[in-house]
């Protein structure tokens, strides 16, 4: 799973921005240990990814998409 | 007085706000790293190397220095509140440290652990502000010769001194040079090994092999070790050491030190090979060896200085000779190069700031890292409960992201994931993976010397031999490969390196 998470990031942080990726990645790589509840995993996964777009693109200013192109 | 001059100069770089910043942030990374056992600090250091571009070189080489000797003091922690080491440098502090723990005195191992390894630092810091200079002097007179010879000693010592089979680690050394090729030759403009594919001609992304080979393996073997779940902790007692440790820890840390720096210093030496020398020695020389291995504070004191003296005195061949003597120098070399620094000899007279502010930064982190790990004993001890189910999504973002963002090249994610895959099928087989690192780093460097070397005497080999230092060297790499030959001496070394990779 933990595979899958990068392989998803790498298919979608063109199209699909920094949040997609990061949000897919975090979520998928999270499958690779077992988590007490789905809504702890969702709540993680969140806030994985806020704190993605919060360091990588406001902190470091990295030039990504934060959302996907068809939104932006 | 030139030296006192430059330290003032190194302290005035150090105690700037933005560096004292970063150095606070990377003792802190460097404690989180130790005291987490499911990822070591060169994973770690992999996985920030990214993050590194985009902070200030001065700023950026003093975060990772903080978490590469912060590692060392957190990974003390681990080791004595719960028995497991939070890298291999920290083993042999479980054997007494845990006991002492276990007797209802872990305040007091830690405080010696922390202190020891704070006084060590110290000594360490003036030691290589003295060294590097001296070095960089002899440095100066090397020419293609000594530098392929030094490369060679560099190479042969981190075969030697890896953990597992010689033969495994050379044949990782031989990979990691192989890997190394790949790219543009920049003699002649050639693609080398790229098999058509265009983006292998800037060469294989330093950052997206690193991680992938340490990162994310660590990650997936850790996940099948732990499970995910925290970990379950000795009671916290005393702070304070009594008049008694003290008395008895003063000389171990003495020798501790000396061990560390002597042994930090040479090519392929780090703190795992220190601390358990340290712990020989003082095994040896003390009046009350059955202690030992039953909460000994001799057997904390000696290999906490001698670790942490090791991890600092590193520093020295990489700042002076741009060698680096093991796997997270290596990464450090990395970091520099990619911040445009020619680590090496230069480094010294061209950026002063760098060199004095790193050295200078180094007694800053160590009085940081005292009052992060003793006042704040109690909030690493909290996060040794945390879930690491929790922080292993989180990381797997942060290598994905930090392999992209070297050149924002979707291609280096896969990079990162063959490489992945690679560091975790090596992991399984017992193949260490820091020769290939130091194989991979070093490789450029020796092709372009070795053929400058052989350019300037028209293809002669037996220049290596006319060049005094040289041949020096190189007799010294023999000398070393023959002591490790010899079966007693690499029973000690299998012993010693039994927790490295």
């Amino acid at each position: 799973m933990l595979l899958a998470g990068i392989l998803a990031f790498s298919l979608l942080i063109s199209p699909g921005g920094l949040i997609l990726a990061a949000g897919s990645c975090a979520m998928l790589g999270s499958f690779s240990a077992p988590f007490p509840s789905t809504k702890k995993r969702i709540a993680t996964v969140a806030v994985i990814t806020l704190l993605a777009v919060l360091v990588f693109k406001l902190l470091l200013k990295l030039n990504l998409n934060v959302w996907p192109a068809w939104i932006s | 007085m030139d030296l006192l001059n430059n330290l003032i100069y190194g302290m005035s770089i150090a105690l700037a706000f933005d560096n004292l910043g970063y150095c606070l942030l990377g003792a802190t990374l460097g404690t989180l790293i130790g005291v987490l056992p499911g990822i070591g600090p060169l994973a770690t250091f992999a996985i920030l190397l990214p993050i590194s571009f985009y902070l200030p070189t001065v700023g950026a080489i003093i975060m990772l220095a903080g978490v590469y000797y912060g590692a060392q003091y957190g990974g003390s922690i681990t080791s004595i509140l719960v028995n497991i080491p939070g890298e291999a440098s920290t083993v042999v502090t479980c054997l007494d440290g845990h006991k002492m723990a276990l007797q209802g005195r872990a305040g007091a191992a830690l405080a010696v652990a922390a202190l020891a390894s704070l006084f060590a630092g110290c000594v360490v810091t003036v030691v290589v502000a003295v060294a590097g200079p001296t070095l960089v002097k002899i440095a100066l007179l090397f020419g293609p010769e000594e530098y392929v010879a030094l490369l060679t000693l560099g190479l042969v010592s981190s075969v030697l001194l890896s953990g597992g089979s010689i033969a495994k680690s050379i044949a990782m050394a031989l990979i990691g040079l192989l890997l190394s090729l790949v790219g543009m030759d920049v003699n002649t403009g050639t693609d080398r090994f790229t098999f058509g594919i265009l983006e292998l001609s800037d060469g294989l992304g330093f950052t997206a092999v690193s991680i992938g080979l340490f990162g994310i393996a660590e990650i997936a073997t850790s996940i099948e070790e732990t499970g995910g779940n925290g970990r379950k902790i000795e009671k916290l007692s005393r702070l304070w050491p009594t008049g008694e440790d003290f008395r008895r820890s003063i000389a171990p840390v003495l020798r501790g030190t000396g061990l560390g720096i002597i042994l930090g210093i040479l090519p392929g030496g780090g703190g795992t090979i220190a601390a358990f020398g340290a712990y020989s020695l003082e095994r040896k020389v003390s009046r009350r060896p059955r202690l030992f291995g039953k909460g000994a504070v001799e057997g904390v004191a000696g290999p906490e200085a001698a670790n942490n003296a090791a991890a600092q005195a590193n520093f020295i061949p990489m700042l002076s000779l741009g060698i680096p003597p093991n796997a997270i120098m290596a990464l450090m070399l990395g970091a520099m190069i990619t911040h445009g620094i020619t680590p090496g000899p230069q480094v010294m007279t061209k950026q002063p700031d760098l060199f004095w502010g790193l050295i200078a930064s180094m007694w800053v982190g160590n009085l940081i890292l005292v009052i992060l790990n003793l006042p704040l004993i109690g909030v690493w001890v909290s996060l040794l409960r945390v879930r690491y189910t929790y922080l292993f999504p989180g990381i797997l973002v942060l290598t994905a992201i930090g392999a992209f963002a070297e050149s924002n090249r979707v291609f280096d994610v896969y990079i990162l994931m063959a490489f992945a895959l690679l560091g975790y099928g090596l992991k399984k087989m017992n193949f260490p993976v820091a020769p290939l690192l130091l194989g991979l780093v070093l490789g450029g460097s020796f092709d372009e010397q070795l053929r400058r070397a052989l350019l300037l005497s028209d293809g002669d080999w037996m220049t290596f031999i006319e060049h005094p230092i040289a041949l020096g060297l190189f007799i010294l790499t023999g000398f070393l490969a023959l002591l490790i030959a010899m079966p007693n001496i690499r029973h000690a070394r299998d012993e010693a390196l039994a927790g490295e990779d």
